[in-house]
């Protein structure tokens, strides 16, 4: 167990190391110049030089690149001001270190991320299972037509269609707006009620989709086959032998949409108007801010990797036979 | 197993659950013999299933819409580029049409796009075809990527296999949407000089090429199992005991019988791709003006929407149909090639 | 100046030099003359706010005494809740040269000067801010001397005094002091473009500024020392990039994230690109302002809105919506059809010009030949680059290249773009074949958003029609301005814009066209160099009688446009921004170009 544990780290930091050298490469591989953002108007060859020295970008690439990884773990100091560890490079943009703006930006992120994702597994899965199990009855064809038309839709439209008639319209919420957990509880899921909807609505088709034909086959199994014919309850039957064969793969996927959601909904984030992950890295794409751009790279990398890791342990701690693979 | 779907930027963070587990992994054994042909067995199942049929023929007038928007264009006589609005007076001081609805018209069928009064029906042709063609593009990439690795590792196994699915994992730890927001615009403005226009043809193989680069890894591991599964078949083994060479066995044993994932597995990934392209175009990396798009339609539908909503109606509707059609569609495809699935 | 990232205004301008004197400037009065003067509205304007018009002057020392006048019907108490595009991100004042960074940063720092605007927005007076006027000048308009204020104090209580002052001054020259404006830099130093740094690395390693050049002789007193005559220095100084620093407090990089305030409030907590928090600061005497109120008990300030945001909480009014505002945001240019004919909703909007007036700039070093400018000229569709921007909520067609809110402006149109705003190719086209330069190709390079894609595809459309191959080249906007100002670069023709940093002439045409300012960085895109323009700019420069000087830059710039055409102006911008129906004191401020925020109150 211990070993295979440790090979999956292994595995993991591997892939983190490889990505960050390919993110690295081909951000700095690109002729544009990041010191002549923060250079201004009058920019002259002196001026940038100064700011070049003071961003670090005066060294040769691989250089820059080990600095930056060592400074992940030591943290680094700058002309411009200092990047305590972890540091993820420095923002001459914002004129910070990118650790803290992932930092504070984060809440934001996760709040979405798991309200998100406790609708969309409620509601999907829920959906799912009553599809599979009234199976050609009428509820399964709503619930089949309404998945896949939900599977269809766009955010971007969906959002700003549900602000339009929800909060401007009926007036039945205000604006979504983030408030920590910590500050107002009610407030922080009065909040996010309509955006974790929204987000949740694409998945919610998925989901259902997935369930419904993921029962179905276990149904088909000889093993549930026979239980039923054994005479076992069908809720029993459902519950002890089909749902747990079809557990795995919802987690499996959960495992991978949520640590992506983690990385940011840069769609959902972007419409309304809430500052998480998402929006920071389209904030810093519009303004070709690269420490930061190459910091949430790097930082969404390491939550997928960390999150596939750990998904895999415990399916090693449930299935024995997963640590052979 | 990991089932990891392909890229769909649609559902935010580019990854959703869009396949389905009974059409992954699992191993289309050959369909028993009978008299009839296994392709015309499936035809004939689907000829039976209404839905399926259906969506073939919304598909196939998408597909035609498509190809034929130049006709569609030559016959209706207008086209996507000319300001019809500004030539001819439709606008407000603000760019909206003065007409209600959008300024639809006898002359105008789906109304005039603000700001500067272009006709929206053929700038929906053309912008269907614009990113139907790019969804196309990639697919057929995606799926030939998928095709080569799935069989190289699946079936030579060993070193081959392991280099394939760590690069596979490689990739799929990449966040998706930003690494598409933050490298399509700087990729775009290399190769060409400052004096030439970048040529639409240019921005778009960029774009298909960096999308294609993160897309392709859930199809090869699907294609790879498939592969996986069917060398332990009797088949296979019979044709290896009868001397065939490696080639022949991938190309008379196996390949054929990969036709029914390879199907699913497209008519799945086209409408994910058509939409992943939209949103693309939405964060404002698609495809530029004054090139008609579908996804841009998106965007300025979203940003005109509280003046104008009627302009929203036309690509979102579309946009609806096509993506449920082809979805329904590639269900009925594996209903039909498959009949022992699920459904 | 030229804007920032998001279409606010990014001040960034080359020095202007003004050889005026200081008496004849406080007799300066410039601005559009009151909305009689200015262009007729737009026909859809709303009936229930005008774009407004300002005039400026330089005040006394009894102008620069606080309290400031009283906002009628205000009240006192509440949170105000404000809802920006982006957090400003510096907050040290040596980095504020954004419009927004400038307005927001107005409620907790101040400098020598500062401007006092008259409640109905429409008169704005230089007045001595901390100091106790707007200054004396001696020697020519060569020194300047200030006292600052009796009794001022930090937000810890400490007294301001005129060390904090000089350190203010000296610790602009440190390489790190990137984003704000350079004029004192450059004008205490004797120096161009970034010359300075070399002058004088800063205060950090322990060396100060000599005093002949910077001197503060007693606590209250501070002398600046120019090589040459700056009649200009009250307005300069009332600019937001040259605020005071307290020295005991000054800790470079973190000092840029919690500044030290002497305005009305404090900042009590800031969480990057979320939210800003101002309290209201103990220490401030509202005896010693003249031009900030305290009406309200804080700020909470709110980033990361877009204008689509912002204008539908504020077009909604109910609830929260109601007592809100945004400072900066204008209304989005895609709802502002329905926002201005909405009587409903136009009851609460302000509006007013902003300096700024956009040219399609041609580079000259490319297209020599002023034919083939004027056929381009006349086949420009002005217009649609109007309507792209947001139409009649953006801006006003322009004629020439001054702004409504300049001194002395007057409509001029000599190339009868206002009769022909969609562009007349046909006869352009004509013009062409005659030189034989149809087909020809010209490249236009544009910032790549939504808006300025249009404008450019409608460029390339209308142009096509005159026998023009333009060929776009988009360029991302975080880049844009520094590509443009390559001296030499490979487009033909660009979208640009340009603000006056104060309203008179010389900060527009001498950093635009002074042939001698052609350089990598510098503002003169056009790369026009023509020797009678220098010459009359030299002269101009000379004259001591405002009047007349603002005239001979009116004059100047016709000639410029008739002559050597070395672009085509666009329009003049104007800002529509709308309020919650609760809040009070809403003014347009023209100087700021954004909400006044010193004297908002809730209802």
């Amino acid at each position: 167990m211990l070993r295979f544990l440790i090979r999956r780290a292994l595995g993991a930091l591997v892939v983190l190391i490889l990505i960050s050298a390919i993110t690295y490469g081909l951000f700095w591989a690109v002729p544009r110049d990041p010191a002549m953002l923060s250079c201004g108007r009058d920019c002259t060859a002196s001026a940038l030089k100064i700011i070049h020295h003071n961003l670090g970008t005066d060294e040769p690439i691989y250089l820059q690149y080990w600095h930056y990884m060592v400074g992940i773990f030591a943290g680094r100091h700058f002309p411009v001001g200092n990047c305590p560890a972890p540091c993820l490079g420095y923002s001459f943009d914002e004129s910070t270190p990118v650790w803290p703006i992932i930092t504070g930006r984060l809440p934001v992120t996760i709040s979405l991320a798991i309200g998100g994702s406790v609708v969309f597994l409620i509601v999907g899965v829920g959906l799912g299972m009553i599809a599979a199990a009234r199976r050609g009855k009428l509820i399964d064809k709503v619930a089949t037509t309404l998945s896949m038309f939900m599977y269809s839709m766009q955010i971007y439209f969906l959002g700003p269609i549900a602000l339009a008639i929800l909060v401007y319209g009926l007036h039945l919420f205000n604006n979504p707006a983030y408030v920590p957990f910590t500050e107002n509880p009610w407030g922080w899921f009065v909040g996010l009620l309509i955006p974790w909807a929204v987000l949740a609505t694409i998945f919610v088709g998925a989901y259902t989709r997935m369930t419904r034909s993921l029962l179905i086959e276990q149904f088909q199994e000889e093993h549930v086959k026979m239980a039923r014919a054994k005479g076992m309850s069908t809720p029993f039957v459902f519950f002890r032998y089909a749902w747990r064969g079809a557990l795995s793969m919802i987690i499996t996927q959960f495992g991978m949409d949520f640590s992506s959601l983690l990385g940011g909904a840069i769609i959902t984030e972007y419409t309304f108007s809430l500052q998480g992950l998402g929006a920071f890295s389209v904030e810093a794409t519009d303004k070709s801010d690269l420490p930061s751009i190459m910091g949430i790279m790097l930082f969404g990398a390491a939550l997928i990797v960390i999150f596939n890791a750990a998904i895999d342990a415990c399916y090693a701690v449930i299935d024995p036979r997963v640590r052979l693979n | 197993m990991i089932n990891k779907p392909p890229a769909d930027p649609n559902s935010d963070t580019g990854t959703s659950v869009g396949t389905m587990p009974d059409e992954e992994g699992e191993a289309q054994g050959p369909v028993a013999r009978e008299s009839l042909s296994p392709g015309k067995l499936a035809w004939r199942r689907f000829r039976r299933d209404r839905t399926g049929m259906l969506s073939l023929y919304i598909v196939l007038a998408f597909f035609l819409a498509a190809l034929l928007a130049p006709v569609v264009s030559m016959l209706y006589g207008k086209n996507p580029y000319t300001q019809y609005g500004v030539n001819e007076n439709l606008l407000n001081s603000f760019g909206y049409p003065l007409k209600p609805n959008g300024g639809i018209s006898g002359q105008f069928w789906f109304g005039l796009e603000p700001p500067y009064g272009k006709d929206v029906f053929t700038e929906l042709f053309y912008g269907m075809r614009t990113s139907i063609g790019i969804g196309v593009a990639l697919t057929i990439l995606i799926i030939i990527t998928s095709v080569v690795l799935g069989l190289l590792a699946g079936y030579l196994g060993g070193w081959v296999d392991y280099v394939v699915m760590r690069v596979a994992d490689l990739l799929m730890a990449f966040p998706q949407q930003l690494f598409f927001i933050a490298f399509i615009p700087v990729l775009s403005a290399l190769f060409f000089s400052p004096r030439v226009q970048t040529p639409t043809w240019f921005r778009v193989t960029i774009l298909i090429v960096v999308m294609w680069f993160l897309s392709w890894m859930a199809v090869a591991r699907i294609l790879r199992s498939a592969v996986l599964s069917m060398r332990e078949r009797e088949f296979v083994e019979a044709a290896k005991l009868s001397g065939a060479s490696t080639w022949r066995i991938i190309r008379k044993e196996i390949l054929p019988n990969m036709t029914t994932p390879i199907v699913v597995q497209g008519t799945l990934l086209l409408p994910t791709m058509v939409s992943a392209e939209a949103g693309l175009s939405f964060l404002g990396v698609g495809v530029q003006q004054p090139t008609p798009d579908w996804g841009r339609m998106f965007q300025t539908g979203a940003a005109v929407y509280q003046s104008d909503i009627t302009y929203m109606v036309f690509p979102t509707v579309t946009m609806i149909v096509f993506v449920i059609a082809f979805n329904l569609l590639g269900d009925s495809v594996r209903d039909a090639l498959d009949p022992k699935s699920a459904r | 100046m030229t804007r920032s990232l998001s279409g606010r205004a990014l001040r960034y301008s080359a020095c202007a030099i003004v050889a005026s004197s200081a008496l004849a400037l406080s007799a300066c009065s410039s601005g559009g003359g009151g909305a009689n003067a200015g262009p007729k509205n737009n026909q859809a304007q709303a009936q229930q706010s005008e774009k407004k018009y300002s005039t400026t002057k330089v005040g006394t020392a009894a102008d620069s005494n606080g309290p400031a006048t009283p906002v009628p019907g205000a009240k006192n108490g509440g949170v105000l809740q404000t809802y920006e595009e982006s957090d400003i991100g510096h907050y040290d004042p040596g980095q504020i040269y954004t419009a927004n960074a400038q307005d927001i940063v107005s409620l907790f720092e101040r400098g020598l000067t500062g401007y006092k605007m008259s409640n109905d927005g429409t008169k704005f007076t230089v007045v001595g801010d901390l100091a106790t006027d707007p200054g004396t000048a001696s020697n020519g308009d060569k020194t300047w001397t200030f006292h600052l204020k009796s009794g001022l104090k930090w937000q810890d209580g400490t007294p301001i005094t005129a060390t904090d002052i000089k350190w203010s001054f000296e610790r602009l020259f440190d390489s790190g002091e990137t984003n704000g404006p350079t004029y004192m830099q450059q004008w205490l130093s004797n120096t161009t473009g970034a010359g300075f740094r070399k002058f004088y690395p800063g205060p950090y390693k322990g060396k100060s500024l000599p005093d002949s050049v910077l001197s503060a002789p007693d606590n209250s007193t501070i002398v600046f020392n120019f090589k040459t005559p700056h009649a200009d220095l009250p307005y300069t100084l009332a600019m937001p990039g040259y605020g005071a620093v307290e020295k005991a407090k000054d800790t470079k990089a973190k000092y840029d994230q919690m500044p030290v305030s002497d305005g009305p409030y404090q900042i009590k907590s800031h969480s990057l690109d979320k939210e800003l928090v101002l309290e209201k600061n103990p220490n401030w005497d509202p005896k010693l302002d003249p031009i900030r109120h305290q009406y309200l008990d804080g700020y909470d300030i709110h980033y990361g809105h877009s204008t689509q945001d912002t204008t539908q909480r504020l077009e909604d009014q109910t609830g929260a919506n109601a007592k809100a505002v945004s400072l900066g945001n204008p209304v989005d240019p895609n709802s502002a059809d329905k926002v201005l004919t909405t009587p409903s909703i136009a009851k609460y909007t302000v509006q007013g010009y902003e300096p700024f007036n956009g040219t399609i700039t041609y580079n000259m070093t490319r297209l020599k030949d002023y034919q083939v400018r004027k056929a381009l000229s006349i086949a420009m569709p002005i217009k649609q680059i109007l309507t792209a921007a947001g139409g009649a909520s953006a801006g006003d067609l322009a004629g020439n290249y001054f702004s409504p809110t300049m001194a002395g402006w007057k409509q001029t149109d000599p190339y009868g773009k206002l009769k022909k705003p969609n562009g007349d190719p046909a006869t352009a086209k004509a013009m062409l074949t005659k030189l034989h330069k149809t087909g020809m190709k010209v490249t236009l390079a544009y910032e790549n958003t939504p808006a300025m894609q249009n404008a450019a595809a409608a460029i390339q459309t209308t142009l096509k029609q005159a026998g023009v191959n333009v060929q776009l080249k988009d360029i991302p906007r975080s880049t844009y301005f520094t590509q443009i100002d390559v001296v030499p670069n490979q487009y033909d023709m660009y979208m640009a814009d340009w603000g006056a940093d104060w309203p008179n002439g010389d900060t527009v045409i001498p950093p635009l066209f002074d042939g001698r300012q052609i350089a990598t960085g510098a503002n003169n895109t056009a790369h026009l160099n023509d020797p009678y323009v220098n010459k009359q700019i030299d002269k101009i420069n000379a004259m001591t009688d405002v009047n007349q000087s603002q005239t001979a830059w009116q004059n100047l710039g016709e000639y410029i446009l008739e002559k050597d055409l070395p672009g085509i102006p666009t329009y003049n911008w104007t800002q529509v921004q709308l309020y919650g129906k609760d809040v009070g004191g809403v003014v347009y401020n023209n100087v700021l170009a954004m909400l006044d925020p010193t004297r908002l109150f809730l209802k």
